[in-house]
């Protein structure tokens, strides 16, 4: 696991260096050390700037088109888009792909995702376990990673590109196995009840099938355990990423390595029926900053998207969202924040072998398998109060021997034993009001529309969200899965969609 | 005025000369970012793939047709592999797989029979319909027929079925293997040899076949450690003869310690 993201950061890495545009300034300064050109470096100087004012002439010469004889710095956004999509995570990427895919002509509508960080060094999407389950309390998060099932299943239908080879997400069918204790037994037997009628394939186990099983498990405690047959395991998150991005790329999606910074809005005060004056954002400009200078490119744009993550919340703050100082729903901050979550790799010379599940302890710990050697990933969240700093992603390794190892000893005997090899820690993008997908357009700023705050299940729900924006955009409503449950009316309304799930 | 016309008639030449040969030579780079994921393998492509890619990029109309024919190939490997429900409910669980199979052009032998049912002249179930309805299927051969994940639906509700031979199949991958679960409380023999998409991470989910005596898994080419597997296989499934793959492997070369190297 940490191979493939270290080679991968390297490979990104090479590529960009590979990628960097030669400007007429570099020219420029190819040249400096021959005496008889510097007589040339002044005009190639002055060529820049004259060609930049040439370009603005052509751009007043040329409304509404963006189409420039010359390229100043091929990593720069295009200046119009229709759809700016804030994050090239994988939410981002799928919600790309689906607007590609769903358009009807070619070319039809103008995508831009816009990418802080060409490495990826602290996306959730990398970092994450990729676990997919339909273990959910709420039908929507069940028929979600049902979807993204078929999606994966059928991935070469989908996102294959000519000339490549086919897709492997490296899906691991293990299934997840979820244990309750005397308390949570009855809340295990109604949410197998829900996932049963939703068409998951889970069966309950009492302890003593549960050792007859997993001989390797000690069922003390255990009142109940649930366990996925089919459908559920975990899968390869930077495949998945990458095979997204290099579909919606060949489709004609931009790609741009920038931060944004903020938005150019414009506001309009409208009257509810019941005479209420109502202040109407909408976004004109996504500001993008370019890595390492001082240059920036305002994008006019008719729709953004808010896929950043752990931070979309203060990309929500850049538009207006949680403004203290007024007194209608823009007062109210979108509620997601970045949560460290650590995971372990451990290596256990006698730990259980190929039918190791996805094992969720009733203490809140897990553990699966990682490859045939012997080792295997581990982790928990830990409790409110304890909820670490943020500002870093420093790993914290007493965590594990306080915490995390007593419970997996004690639940996988065979774990006593064991050596841990290495950890990273990610970011959950935490929605702090209900821990689930926030979907949809925001009320007041009416072209922002919001793909965040999946609290640690968003790997798994990306090509279903993907098609769910990309249908709120296009067509205008959900078309094949309704996610109205998820949508912003949750949080003004107070009325929270719980799931019992939450690992 | 004349000047910045011959600039931007001739900078456009230049991209437009630019453009064509980096067509034609390398892929279009500014639809492409394989090189994030691969760069050890130097792209080495074939002057056929080269012109497509060309063409691909000129004109949409290859593109669609290339995407149409392959749409075309799914969709009939689709209707192959239907689930055959109104069978199903006329004549019960067993003559639908019984049409499945022989359909697919595989042979199936029912319970207490001798003699193993193949298509007919007509490529269809020669036997009388309903005298089959209460009679358990028993064994499957589906020895290279395009059977695929879906039309698994046909199988998954034989309870009695005790052989399975699925050895060459093209379509048969990790997916259909954790289907085969539902057939764990009677599924005596299994034979995968030669189904090239299946790999270590689908024979992981055979544990669940409690009753399985003999497995075949000769020419895997997808499994990473032959060795290792196998081992692991008899570890969770002691009673069963495991065919094809022995652990003569992992003494060769891969020592454990190197897998575990290579895990990590
Ligand atoms: C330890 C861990 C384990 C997990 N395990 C699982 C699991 O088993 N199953 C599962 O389904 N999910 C899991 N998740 C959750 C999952 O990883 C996330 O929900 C999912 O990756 C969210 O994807 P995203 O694209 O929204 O966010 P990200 O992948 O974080 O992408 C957001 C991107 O936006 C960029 N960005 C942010 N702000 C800006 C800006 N202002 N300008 C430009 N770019 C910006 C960031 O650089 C980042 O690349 C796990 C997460 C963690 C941390």
């Amino acid at each position: 696991m940490a191979a493939w993201r270290r080679t991968a950061f390297r490979l990104l890495t090479a590529c960009l260096f590979r990628r960097n545009p030669v400007s007429l300034g570099r020219c420029a300064r190819g040249f400096t050390s021959s005496k008889a050109l510097r007589k040339g470096n002044d005009f190639f100087k002055d060529l820049e700037s004259e060609m930049k004012k040439f370009h603005e002439k052509l751009v007043t010469a040329l409304p509404g088109s963006d189409w420039t004889p010359i390229h100043r710095n091929l990593n720069l956004p295009p200046e119009r888009a229709d759809i700016v999509i804030v994050g090239g995570g994988v939410m981002g990427w799928a919600i790309a792909y689906w607007l590609k895919k769903k358009e009807r002509i070619r070319d039809g509508v103008r995508v831009v995702v816009v990418e802080r960080d060409p490495t990826y060094t602290q996306a959730s999407t990398v970092l994450s376990v990729g676990g997919i389950r339909q273990q959910f309390s709420m039908p929507e998060n069940i028929h979600m990673s049902l979807f993204s099932c078929y999606f994966l299943r059928n991935i070469n239908e989908y996102l294959s590109v000519m000339n490549e080879d086919p897709i492997d997400v490296q899906f691991n069918h293990a299934g997840y196995l979820f244990l309750a204790s005397e308390n949570g037994a009855q809340v295990m037997e109604e949410n197998y009840h829900i996932q049963r009628r939703e068409g998951a394939s889970v069966v309950l186990l009492s302890p003593e099938q549960l050792k007859k099983k997993f001989p390797w498990i000690n069922t003390e405690g255990v009142a109940l355990a649930s366990y996925g047959l089919e459908n559920e395991g975990w899968f390869d998150p930077w495949i998945l990423l990458n095979a997204f991005r290099k579909k919606a790329i060949s489709m004609g999606v931009y790609q741009c390595f920038g931060d944004v910074t903020g938005f150019k809005t414009s506001s309009r005060e409208m009257v509810t029926a019941s005479g209420e004056k109502v202040d109407f954002k909408r976004i004109r400009h996504v500001i993008v900053q370019m890595p390492n200078s001082t240059e920036y490119q305002p994008v006019e744009c008719a729709l953004v998207v808010n896929a950043a993550g752990a931070w979309s919340g203060n990309v929500a703050q850049m538009a207006g969202i949680g403004d203290d100082s007024r007194d209608d729903i823009l007062s109210m901050p979108v509620p997601v924040e970045p949560r460290k979550r650590y995971v372990y790799v451990f290596h256990s010379p006698e730990g259980p072998g190929l039918d190791m599940p996805f094992l969720i302890d009733n203490s809140g710990a897990y553990a699966r398998r990682e490859g045939l050697g012997g080792n295997y990933l581990g982790g928990q969240s830990p409790t409110e109060d304890g909820e670490p700093e943020v500002s870093n992603l420093e790993v914290n390794y007493d965590f594990f021997t306080e915490n995390v190892w007593p419970n997996l000893a004690n639940r996988i005997p065979s774990f006593q034993n064991l050596k841990v090899k290495s950890a990273w820690a990610g970011y959950y993008d935490y929605n702090t009001f209900d821990q689930n997908g926030i979907l949809g357009i925001h009320p007041l700023v009416n072209n922002l529309y919001f793909a965040t705050g999946f609290s640690g299940h968003g790997i798994q729900q990306a090509p279903a969200v993907g098609r769910a924006i990309a249908e709120l955009i296009l067509d205008g409503n959900f078309q094949t899965l309704d996610l109205t449950n998820l949508g912003f009316k949750r949080l003004f309304v107070g009325e929270k969609m719980l799931e019992r799930n939450i690992v | 005025l004349i000047s910045v016309k011959l600039i931007v008639k001739f900078t456009f030449l230049v991209q437009v000369c630019r453009q064509a040969s980096v067509h034609l030579w390398q892929r279009a780079p500014w639809r492409d970012c394989t090189s994030a994921t691969r760069p050890d393998r130097a792209p080495r492509i074939s002057f056929r793939t080269r012109v497509l890619q060309l063409l691909y990029n000129r004109f949409y109309d290859i593109e669609y047709l290339v995407n149409r024919s392959q749409s075309l190939r799914n969709w009939s490997l689709r209707r192959k592999n239907a689930f055959h429900g109104y069978t199903r409910e006329r004549y019960g669980d067993n003559v639908a797989a019984a049409c499945y199979i022989l359909n697919l052009g595989g042979g199936i032998r029912f319970s207490g029979e001798r003699e193993w049912f193949w298509k007919n002249q007509l490529g269809k179930f020669g036997g009388d319909l309903n005298h089959f309805r209460e009679i358990p299927v028993e064994e499957v051969d589906a020895k290279g027929t395009p059977i695929t994940y879906d039309g698994l639906n046909n199988l998954t509700l034989l309870s009695s079925l005790r052989t399975l031979d699925l050895s060459n199949c093209p379509h048969v991958d990790d997916w259909c293997l954790s289907r085969l679960h539902t057939l764990s409380e009677s599924l005596e023999e299994l034979s995968l040899s030669g189904c090239k998409k299946v790999s270590d991470k689908g024979l992981a989910t055979l544990h669940h076949l409690k009753k399985l005596k003999k497995l075949e898994l000769f020419d895997l080419p997808h499994i990473s450690n032959p060795g290792l597997v196998c081992i692991l296989l008899e570890e969770v499934m002691p009673e069963c003869e495991i065919l094809g793959i022995d652990y003569s492997d992992v003494l060769k070369g891969n020592s454990l310690e190197e897998i575990n190297k290579q895990h990590s």
